[in-house]
């Protein structure tokens, strides 16, 4: 993956790179626009030709001119040389110096240039002494003539012949330096030989001068046909024809860049075209690309999202299961602890159950006895009457009196007067034990402890009043306002524990004085409802909605468990029953139980 | 034929005669010194330190100054100055003021340029007997030089730069405002009327011939010995005798020289590329008898000889 990334990338970025490199070079060949530094390589050219031309005419002018300043033939050359460097910089940039024909016309021109400079050099050099004598020659000739003239004419016809002689020389000479032929070579040196004969014929003081005029027309004869010869060959070099020929190398060079720039500005037209399309075609693909990203992002954000609902709901599911679970957790905890209250109670009531059964056979004996002992002791007072009557006939009077003083020892009258009072207390008594027996039984319903059973409720809540009776009564006056209640299907001991926990509940929210409970019943309907009211301290707003949750109490530790009003609440929903209250603080506090009369149990 | 052969012959002389006429009047073959160039200051600072800077020579024994001495005329007074190694060189000292002006240097014409001249100078084995490696390292070891050269150069020290600095110095070296430049310049009064009789002899006998132009001389080669054998005379033939024969091998460049400059001629004996010529007299009688192939005249000589101390050009302001 990664690799075939690479791979990739490295293709476009070559393929990038060979595009814009083929744009560059079309870009730089169709941008050479050379034209600039062909028309100033041809001017050099030009220029050079100018110093050429210039330069010969100088030499034309030093062949013909004695005391010839040379500089001008040494300046041209400089000049061509420089012009000659400023071209070769020039030409250096058009890179066509490695063609074969332009190196044979620069090493034609440089040659050609070279030769010349060399004959230049040399002519100079045969110039100046050729010149030299020259302009010396009718000097040295009139030398000779006036010194012949001042010779005493002895043979006139001979001297007038040497005089003859060397004016002809002269002039062979002068016109030999016109024009340079054989024949006038070998006139003249037939007139050196005639000289040199003459010289032989004159006195001594004419050998120094006619010596210095035959080295001098030696000197010409010698000179005047190399220097004609050094003109045939600068002549000869063909700087000019070579700088023609470098211009139209020039000319047709340009003429070949300039087409070829031409074709280059087509090609880069062409290829610019390419490119656009190509740009343009890559641009669509981006588009659609692009829109095909944006599509895929579109569609992955809506699976995104999707997805991220569903973990919501998984999530939420998951907290109510949670919930749900931590709901049962506590359910199942207060059911224990219910249960284990309800077999407290349950063991409790068995117990008292127990006991009351026990209880009831001694009530029993105990109550027949005293009904026994009733009906014995009034037959024993009449007896003890009769007794009495008979006591006044006894005799001996003293038995009478000791019997008299006995019975006020023993205060018979005060003994038979209570014991009828003792034996009612005492049938009271027991009667009253037996209705506790009762209520007690009442209460736990041992025998039926869990059982459905039409119940009444009044009757139950008496026996309730009646257990919880002692812990009422030094806190709260009880007012009843019953209306007749239909009997209810219900678990009665449950019920009954409602009605405690309410009534021990409103018991403990009394303050230090003594405040009053009210119980209150009424049928509506199928529905009966029973309310316990009391005046106490009230609960809080914000503790009135957990009251009903297991454990929650504002008791001491000790005094409550927490759960009596949460196992009351369980209790009613299992009758299928509510259970509300109303409090408000320092007023009171009012809970209401309604309960179905009928329990449509299903299966 | 006769007749219209002298015709032809008489038109030719007339023709040659307006010529002849013609080059007296123009101008004049001489030309005054041009004004010293304005050159960049750095670099013929450069060029006068290396000048005289001695370790242009293999065993910094030698600068240029040694034998281009400024002070007695750009040469020394000796026939033969001795190389680095103490040996006389084959060929006299030439001056190096106004050799700018010359259009090629050395006796036998080698060199074209100065920068060329330079270079050949550092490494002949006789004069300065260096080689430019040695010569360009000594320079660009000196921070001062080096300094010198980056400020003067793009490239700093190198062979090239140093050479062009010493050509560039030496370009400097004109002597302008000599009796007879001032003559040319206008200032006809200057001159004596033997000096200006000189000047009328030295054209007359054609020494103008070969010493003209600017430099009045140093712009031809010239054979020494056109009408006489200078050498045979002399004696004791040596290879630089040869002269431009031995730069081109060619026979017709045998005993061939540059002409030299007559400028300051009058304070730079000894003459010729011998320094066999110990005055100016011995000098103008050589020339005379091999170039010129004519006897002057006492007078005329003595002419020549006061014209020739007219081209003594000043330097710095004062006469050579």
């Amino acid at each position: 993956m990664m690799l075939t990334r690479r791979r990739s990338f490295l293709l476009l970025a070559t393929s990038a790179a060979l595009l814009a490199s083929v744009l560059v070079y079309l870009y730089l060949m169709s941008k050479a626009d050379e034209s600039d530094t062909y028309a100033q390589a041809r001017d050099l050219i030009r220029q050079i030709k100018q110093n050429d031309s210039q330069w010969e005419n100088e030499i034309l002018k030093a062949r013909t001119t004695i005391n010839y300043n040379y500089d001008p033939l040494v300046s041209p050359l400089v000049e061509m040389k420089q012009l000659w460097r400023a071209f070769d910089n020039i030409e250096a940039h058009h890179r066509h110096a490695a063609t074969p024909a332009w190196r044979a016309a620069y090493a034609d021109y440089q040659q050609a240039l070279e030769d010349k400079s060399r004959w230049v050099e040399r002519f100079k050099s045969h110039n100046a002494i050729l010149r030299n004598s020259l302009a010396f020659l009718p000097t040295a000739a009139d030398g000779i003539q006036v010194q012949l003239g001042q010779l005493d004419a002895t043979d006139t016809l001979r001297l007038h012949s040497i005089a003859t002689d060397t004016y002809d020389l002269m002039l062979s000479s002068l016109e030999f330096a016109q024009m340079t032929t054989d024949d006038k070579a070998a006139d003249i040196l037939v007139g050196l030989n005639k000289l040199a004969v003459n010289k032989e014929r004159l006195p001594a003081e004419f050998h120094g001068p006619i010596d210095i005029l035959s080295n001098h027309i030696a000197l010409i004869l010698r000179e005047q046909p190399r220097v004609n010869q050094l003109l045939e060959q600068i002549e000869a070099v063909a700087v000019a024809e070579r700088l023609d020929t470098i211009t139209q190398m020039l000319d047709r060079d340009e003429r070949a860049a300039l087409l070829i720039d031409q074709r280059y500005h087509f090609y880069l037209l062409v290829f610019s075209t390419l490119l656009m399309l190509l740009l343009l075609y890559m641009a669509v693909c981006l588009l659609r690309s692009f829109s095909e990203i944006n599509r895929v992002n579109r569609a992955l954000m809506g699976a995104n999202d999707e997805l991220e609902q569903r973990v919501e709901r998984r999530t939420l599911a998951l907290t109510q299961a949670s919930t749900a679970l931590q709901r049962e957790i506590d359910e199942r905890t207060l059911l224990e602890s219910q249960l284990v209250q309800s077999e407290k109670l349950a063991s409790l009531g068995q117990l008292a159950a127990g006991v009351a059964h026990e209880v009831n056979n001694p009530i029993g004996f105990v109550s027949s006895n005293l009904g026994a002992l009733d009906d014995y002791f009034s037959r024993l007072q009449d007896m003890l009457k009769a007794y009495r009557q008979a006591e006044i006939a006894i005799d001996p009077a003293t038995l009478s009196a000791s019997l008299a003083t006995l019975r006020t020892e023993i205060e018979l009258d005060y003994i038979l007067d209570d014991i009828p009072l003792l034996i009612r207390e005492s049938k009271d008594g027991i009667s009253r034990v037996g209705q506790i027996v009762k209520d007690l039984k009442d209460f736990s319903r041992v025998d039926s402890n869990q059982d459905w059973q039409w119940a009444n409720l009044q009757q139950g809540i008496e026996s309730t009043l009646n257990i919880v009776a002692s812990e009422l009564k030094y806190k709260a006056d009880l007012v009843k306002a019953y209306a007749p209640l239909p009997e209810v299907e219900c678990l009665p001991s449950q019920i009954n524990q409602v009605i405690m926990n309410l009534v021990v509940n409103a018991a403990q929210a009394m303050g230090p004085q003594r405040g009053t409970i009210t119980l209150r019943s009424g049928c509506e309907g199928e529905q009966v409802w029973i309310e316990v009211a009391d005046n106490g301290c009230g609960i809080p707003a914000d503790s009135l909605q957990k009251i009903f949750d297991p454990f929650y109490t504002t008791k001491p530790v000790g005094q409550g468990t927490g759960l009596g009003l949460s196992l009351s609440y369980g209790i009613i929903k299992r009758h299928r029953g509510e259970i509300h209250v109303l409090s408000e603080v320092g007023v009171g506090t009012t809970f209401r139980i309604e309960l179905p009369v009928h329990q449509t149990r299903a299966a | 034929m006769p007749i219209a052969r002298s015709l032809r012959q008489l038109g030719a002389v007339l023709a040659l005669l307006p010529a002849v006429a013609l080059a007296q009047t123009v101008g004049g073959p001489l030309s005054p010194l041009p004004p010293v160039p304005e050159l960049a200051a750095e670099r013929v600072e450069l060029g006068r330190r290396l000048f005289n800077d001695p370790r242009l020579s293999s065993d910094n024994s030698l600068s240029c100054a040694s034998c281009h001495r400024l002070d007695q005329g750009g040469a020394d007074n000796l026939p033969l100055s001795p190389g680095f190694d103490g040996k006389p060189l084959p060929v006299n000292t030439p001056s190096v003021f106004n050799a700018s002006l010359n259009a090629r240097q050395f006796w036998d014409g080698r060199a074209q340029t100065l920068e060329e001249q330079a270079h050949l100078v550092v490494q002949s084995p006789a004069e300065m007997g260096s080689d430019w490696q040695v010569v360009v390292r000594r320079i660009a070891d000196d921070p001062d030089y080096r300094a010198g050269f980056a400020r003067a150069y793009d490239q700093g020290v190198d062979e090239h730069n140093v050479q062009n600095a010493l050509a560039t110095f030496q370009r400097t070296l004109l002597t302008p405002g000599s009796r007879f430049d001032r003559y040319l310049q206008g200032d006809t009064a200057i001159l004596s009327t033997d000096e200006k009789y000189g000047y009328q002899r030295f054209q007359e006998y054609g020494c103008i011939a070969c010493h003209q132009g600017v430099n009045i001389g140093g712009n031809m080669l010239q054979k020494f010995g056109v009408l006489g054998d200078y050498f045979k005379d002399r004696g004791n033939p040596t290879p630089a005798d040869l002269g431009r024969f031995n730069v081109t091998g060619d026979e017709e460049d045998r005993h061939v020289f540059k002409v030299p400059s007559l400028r300051n001629v009058a304070v730079t004996a000894p003459y010729f590329h011998d320094g066999s010529a110990a005055t100016l007299e011995a000098a103008v009688d050589v020339m005379f008898r091999y170039q010129l192939g004519r006897t002057p005249s006492d007078e005329d000589k003595a002419l020549i000889i006061q014209f020739l101390k007219t081209l003594t050009g000043q330097w710095q302001g004062k006469p050579l």
